[in-house]
């Protein structure tokens, strides 16, 4: 699958900053040392949505070829400290011309256990699932 | 903190899915996909306008669930579903309702469901959100 190549990024406090305005989601943690350290943490730490958001990175070749996210689930399995590098990988469980199968692993730099694992399910081609007769 | 009966649901909550807003999530992030970014290469890509990336519907919360009460900061995002049916494109109006699915203890651990239905303006299923959110017996 030489369509995807792992993402890495450096997490800065910056980035949690401009995501904290972009998704409203304002808890202290994510930007305030002093907050972060009220709660038992070393320092602020990524909101587990900014790393599954910047997965989105890593599926879009995907999603140039025409291909759309039809089902996306992930387990937060550790937190991702500020100013620490994650690589954000995958392996295609399946791969049609309508629909991918990915499992998505993200990892912490010196870190054995991955911070997140998921699986996106994306399809083209397909008529919509109808979620109102699945739930 | 305070937990309601599992079936508990908020009001519904109607909102305009702005086209800043989405810019605003994607530059966060610092995608490229172009439909994210712009109307021309989201219509050519056979979207009706500004595409939100996936993630984009975490904040498409509604309102409060009547009875729950969760500590402000401290709380654990477990897990993360998302089902999607009609992609949310800006000037979208979109109904969501959140309801408690399923509320179990562990310990001083006590983990909450919560599904979150989003709906646009023409009556059809956008997505579909479970959050699995862990909190903490003694912090308020």
């Amino acid at each position: 699958m030489t369509l995807l190549v792992p993402v890495v990024h450096r997490v800065t406090r910056s980035d949690l900053v401009r995501y904290a305005g972009a998704s409203e989601d304002f808890n202290p943690i994510h930007f305030d040392d002093d907050a972060a350290r009220y709660y038992g943490l070393d320092g602020v730490i990524a909101h587990g949505m900014f790393t599954m958001g910047l997965v989105t990175r890593f599926i879009e070749p995907l999603l140039n070829q025409g291909y759309r996210v039809s089902e996306w689930s992930n387990r937060f399995r550790a937190m991702v400290p500020v100013n620490r590098t994650i690589t954000i990988d995958g392996t295609a469980q399946e791969f049609t011309q309508k629909r991918v199968i990915l499992n998505i692993t993200v990892t912490l730099e010196d870190l054995p256990k991955p911070v997140l694992t998921g699986a996106i399910t994306m399809v083209r081609g397909l008529p919509l699932e109808d979620l109102a007769t699945t739930n | 903190m305070n937990i309601p009966p599992v079936g508990t649901e908020s009001p519904p909550f109607s909102q305009v899915i702005e086209t800043g807003a989405i810019r605003r999530f994607v530059e966060a992030l610092g995608l490229e996909y172009q439909p994210y970014r712009d109307a021309d290469s989201a219509r050519a890509a056979g979207y009706r306008n500004v595409v939100a990336p996936p993630t984009f519907m975490i904040t498409l919360h509604g309102l409060p669930i009547p009875g729950l009460d969760l500590p402000e900061a401290g709380l654990i995002h477990g897990e993360q579903t998302f089902r999607y049916g009609e992609p949310v494109v800006a000037t979208d109006v979109i109904t969501v309702v959140s309801r408690l699915t399923d509320v179990k203890t562990r310990g001083p651990l006590t983990f909450l469901t919560l599904e979150t239905k989003g709906i646009n303006q023409d009556k059809v299923v956008a997505f579909i959100s479970t959050s699995t959110i862990i909190a903490r017996e003694g912090q308020s």
